[in-house]
């Protein structure tokens, strides 16, 4: 998995290297607009679409009964039987093409949260820092028997440490110091664990953030292949996982002022499937 | 005609669905074993599901709709119907029409036992031959069918009528102007809207009368309902609706043979095959500039299989020699962001020695029409989505290029066979979907098979030789068709034997044999009535030759005779009033003297002066003689478009052997009902007053049809018998 990783990462390197420099919202925009054109394609010819223009054109005629033929109720509710019929067979076809697109989306989608979800830690700002350890781990901190301690790069200064509720997650108040791609060390007895914390202006790191690194597998997808850019603590370390507060942010709220537009997913699926919905007559799609 | 069918036939349909279903049920199953995602899997997928489930809401909204206003609408239809209602014998009326069903052969037929379904049908109710208009040509008929009304108050004599400015024939039933509304912007003339389309055709047909009274009519392919009127319920188009390019029908016979040319009713289109490939073009309808909008074609020949593969546009299609194609749409570019979509079917001849290839006429695409071919508009679109693509066409079966010999038997019956097949689908979702109310829907395959195949049926005749190969002749086709009809009004009669319905088989006129022609303008000149300019150059169309100053009458079209009067025709001669009379009496007495020199029977059983034998508003409109030709006769193909040829009488050799535009006494149609009717001369214009009393409507004042006496379900009548009565009746207008 992590070759297929590395090449993830290598592949949209390459091809966010032209963008890096536009400003998120158009370079997000530019990626959802190819994707959205790519995936239809791959929705053409992964579908069946003879089968997918048949239910489309039963759910239209079924429709156009009910209009035309509207003081008969049997007719009605006949029809209204059918859309829903016809409209479950277009979510029958649709399932070949979503197995197929899940292939490329799933960790295109991983680089993509990578890149637009999260935002550095504003310089001069102090955040907290959690490490989770294993319970093992935990219980021979408890005593004594280890030792867990947090460092950071020049630039992030760690203030203090504490504890509070659950005993195996340990917290610390870092203060971010200077601007760049600094990295956190948790040391647990001989053993050290990294995590990058990127410092600066919304825009200024030129690399994948993430906020979280985690080991807790609570199904593939949702760490080796959805953070792909950091490697994961091995499953049997003693740390199960280093998250920091405060990265969270959006594509460009100061460009689209529309709110839910503002969160990177949802300009990604509106900026995609408008450009789907342009490219679909040209390219003759049935969807 | 295996050979003949379409690629896609029901059982190969059946066998592709239930492998969707097995790859449907393992992407189910591979779906329901994946890890939980929640991403989003791509644009296309994802409209797709959030399109359905979308339809999903719609379609219980709407359903929801329907319910809570189902009584609030039904109420609206009990105070509509309040009037007819208690009156009301019969919840439904069914109206299955056989244009040109002969009642002689349909009676031999029968009693050589092979139509079960008739005799059913008869021994139910009842059968008797009806009597037709004169003219008895389909659009005059099937006018009166609706309107009640004879062709005086319905104004449609013909299929042609004539240009009174210039003499130029004109369809009968429709005004199409090609002027559109302009504005002027910068100094240029910027048209927009719709080229005009008015029909011509009067009167109010009687499911009008029924919408009125809140009862619902469905109204499948009834002759000259183009332009579509409104009226509660829904119509498709028939007779007269024109194809793409506003004609009546144009094939289009693609040759490596011959050169460009001229067919009648089509036209020939010169290739030339270079290595594999022809490159041509479909014609399509006038651009903004007048002239034809193309749309270019590739085929690329397979010398191995003798077949070829056809690209336009973006699609490609299999031909395979001597099988039609399924309807393929083809897209014409009018202007920026404009374009209009015709379907056609394509027959491949042969790929060598020469490349021959037939193209139907471009029929609207009723997914998408040009123009309005249906009330309401997306009624076409309903159908089309239901049933797919289908012919809509007035004249929607070639038989002109049959006439022309592009077409064999086979290549016309195919088009015959699956028109009617088109039909019979529709038809039957009315009948599914109209439980209360009218369904009326007319099949053509009757008469355009008997047109055409009459020759093998009449040993007299003079095209029985050289229409098409011996093994291409199909000399059984008027039977089979009989066989068909037969099984379709058993189908029928299944879904209407009840005491709430009531269904009547009917044909507008019955048939018979058209060996010989008579050019009406070579006897008009014979007989001192017409004269040629000295200049007259032969085979000029139209009456072009025709010295008006000195010509008191000319034929155009199929019924009759025109008088050039004066103030009426724009180079008229005749004084209207007496001398006009004078004159139709004197050449209605010669018409009727009228005999063949070679077999020196009479050709004309009655010629009728129009003023006598129509009544109505309209009466001065109709030709001024209507010619009533004996068996065997009619007016020559030359003269009803106003060419004139050099002997009054001629052989007709064309594969159009049989018509039925003679004495409407010796063309009667046919009318069954699954009730007994208590009438000794029913006529074609009875069933419309029949079908509003049996809604309890009363028939409108101006409706000439009377209400039939139609007994209630099983009762029988006394005296009566379920045997064909013999006596011909006269028809109503003559």
């Amino acid at each position: 998995m992590s070759a297929l990783n590395r090449l993830s990462n290598w592949l949209f390197d390459l091809t966010y290297a032209p963008m890096a420099e536009l400003p998120p919202w158009a370079s997000l925009g530019v990626i959802s607009a190819v994707i959205g054109v790519v995936m239809l394609l791959a929705y053409k010819y992964t579908s069946w679409q003879s089968q997918i223009g048949k239910a489309r054109d039963e759910i239209k005629a079924r429709m156009l009964a009910m209009k035309l033929f509207k003081d008969n109720l049997g007719v009605t509710l006949s029809a209204q039987g059918g859309v829903i019929w016809s409209s479950f067979k277009i979510l029958l076809l649709s399932i070949p093409p979503i197995l197929v697109a899940m292939i490329p989306m799933v960790p295109l989608l991983a680089q993509l949260a990578g890149r637009y979800q999260f935002a550095p830690l504003p310089t001069g700002s102090v955040t907290e820092v959690k490490v989770a350890l294993s319970d093992a781990f935990a219980e021979k901190e408890q005593h004594g028997e280890t030792e867990v301690s947090l460092e950071a790069t020049d630039g992030v200064v760690v203030l203090d440490r504490w504890r509070q509720g659950d005993s195996r997650q340990m917290w610390w108040r870092v203060r971010a110091d200077r601007p760049g791609m600094h990295t956190l060390t948790v040391r647990v007895g001989d053993q050290t664990f990294m995590k990058q914390l990127p410092v600066g202006e919304p825009g200024s790191i030129q690399a994948a953030i993430s906020p979280k690194l985690t080991n807790h597998y609570t199904g593939m997808l949702d760490n080796t292949m959805m953070l792909p850019w950091e490697p994961a603590p091995p499953a049997d370390a003693p740390v199960r996982s280093i998250e920091v507060a405060g990265l969270m942010t959006s594509v460009a709220p100061d460009v689209l002022p529309i709110p839910i537009l503002g969160n990177w997913i949802v300009y990604f699926l509106v900026v995609s499937i408008l450009f789907a919905l342009l490219f679909k007559p040209l390219f003759n799609v049935r969807i | 005609m295996n050979d003949m069918k379409r690629g896609c036939g029901p059982g190969g349909r059946r066998r592709r669905v239930s492998g969707s279903w097995v790859v449907l049920v393992l992407a189910a199953a591979s779906l329901s074993f994946a890890a939980p995602v929640s991403a989003y899997i791509g644009p296309g997928a994802g409209f797709a599901a959030a399109s359905s489930a979308f339809g999903i809401l719609l379609a219980m909204f709407l359903g929801f709709i329907a319910l809570i206003t189902a009584p609030i609408r039904a109420l609206i239809r009990f105070f509509k119907r309040r009037k007819a209602h208690a009156r009301a014998r019969v919840r439904r009326v069914i109206v299955l029409g056989l244009d040109g069903m002969e009642p002689k052969l349909f009676e031999q037929f029968l009693a050589e036992g092979k139509l079960p379904n008739f005799q059913r049908l008869m021994q139910q109710g009842c059968y008797k031959r009806l009597g037709t208009v004169a003219p008895p040509l389909s659009p005059v008929a099937w006018s009166s069918f609706s309107t009640g009304c004879n062709p005086g108050k319905h104004n449609i004599f013909d299929f042609l009528t004539r240009d009174r400015r210039n003499y130029m024939p004109q369809m009968s039933s429709v005004h199409i102007s090609s002027h559109r509304r302009t504005v002027k912007i910068l100094g240029k003339e910027i048209p927009y809207g719709a080229p005009e389309m008015r029909g011509l055709r009067r009167g109010k047909p009687f499911w009008t009368t029924l919408g009125e009274y809140g009862i619902f009519s469905s109204i499948l392919r009834v002759p000259i309902t183009w332009p579509p009127e409104k009226h509660r319920g829904v119509l498709l188009s028939a007779m007269c609706l024109p194809d793409l390019r506003g004609s009546q029908g144009t094939f289009s016979f693609y040759t490596s043979k011959g050169k460009n040319a001229e067919h009648t009713g089509g036209e020939q289109i010169h290739v030339e095959v270079k290595g594999d490939v022809v490159d041509s073009y479909f014609v399509g309808p006038p651009g903004r500039d007048g002239k034809p909008v193309r749309a270019p074609f590739r085929v690329t020949i397979d010398r191995a299989t003798g077949g070829a593969k056809l690209r336009i546009g973006k699609d490609t299609h299999t031909l395979t020699p001597g099988k039609y194609t399924p309807w393929i749409a083809v897209e014409f570019k009018m202007g920026f962001r404009s374009k209009v979509s015709g379907i056609c079917e394509i027959l491949l001849l042969s790929t060598a020695p020469h490349f021959e290839m037939y193209v139907t006429p471009l029929n609207i695409d009723p997914d998408a029409p040009a123009m309005p071919i249906s009330h309401p508009g997306v009624y076409a679109t309903y159908l089309s989505k239901t049933q797919g693509k289908f012919a809509t066409l007035g004249l929607a079966e070639d038989t002109w290029a049959m006439n022309e010999k592009i077409l064999d038997d086979d290549g016309f019956l195919h088009q015959c066979i699956e028109a009617d097949h088109e039909r019979e689908i529709m038809f039957f979702d009315a009948l599914k979907k109209v439980k209360e109310g009218l369904v009326v829907c007319v099949f053509d395959g009757t008469d355009r098979i008997q047109h055409m195949f009459w020759r093998y049926i009449d040993p007299k005749h003079p095209g029985q030789k050289g229409q098409c190969p011996p093994d291409r002749q199909r000399r059984k086709a008027i039977e089979e068709l009989y066989l068909r009809n037969d099984k379709l009004v058993g189908k029928v009669l299944d879904q209407a034997n009840d005491d709430k319905t009531l269904l009547f088989v009917i044909s507008d006129h019955g048939f018979n044999s058209f060996r010989r022609g008579i050019d009406w303008n070579r006897w008009l000149i014979e007989n001192g009535y017409m004269t040629l300019k000295p200049d007259a150059k032969p085979g000029a169309k139209y009456l072009a030759n025709v010295d008006w100053s000195k010509t008191r009458a000319y034929c155009l079209g199929l019924a009759g005779v025109w008088l050039n009067v004066k103030d009426r025709e724009s180079q008229g001669v005749v004084e209207p009033g007496e001398e006009e009379r004078k004159l139709r009496e004197e050449i209605c007495a010669k018409m009727n003297e009228l005999k063949d020199p070679q077999t020196g029977e009479a050709a004309i059983k009655r010629a009728m002066d129009s003023r006598v034998i129509y009544r109505g508003p309209f009466k001065e409109e109709a030709p001024d003689i209507i010619v009533g030709y004996n068996e065997g006769y009619r007016v020559s193909w030359e003269a009803a478009i106003g060419d004139i040829t050099g002997a009054t009488f001629c052989d007709n050799v064309k594969a159009w052997s049989g018509d039925h535009c003679i004495h409407p006494s010796l063309v009667p149609g046919v009318m069954f009902c699954n009730r007994a009717v208590d009438a000794d001369a029913p006529r074609l214009m009875d069933i419309g007053p029949t079908a509003l009393a049996m809604f309890g409507v009363p028939t409108p004042d101006i409706m000439d049809g009377k209400p039939l006496r139609v007994l209630n379900w099983g009762q029988k009548i006394e005296t009566g018998t379920a045997l064909p009565p013999q006596r011909k009746p006269e028809a109503a207008a003559v």
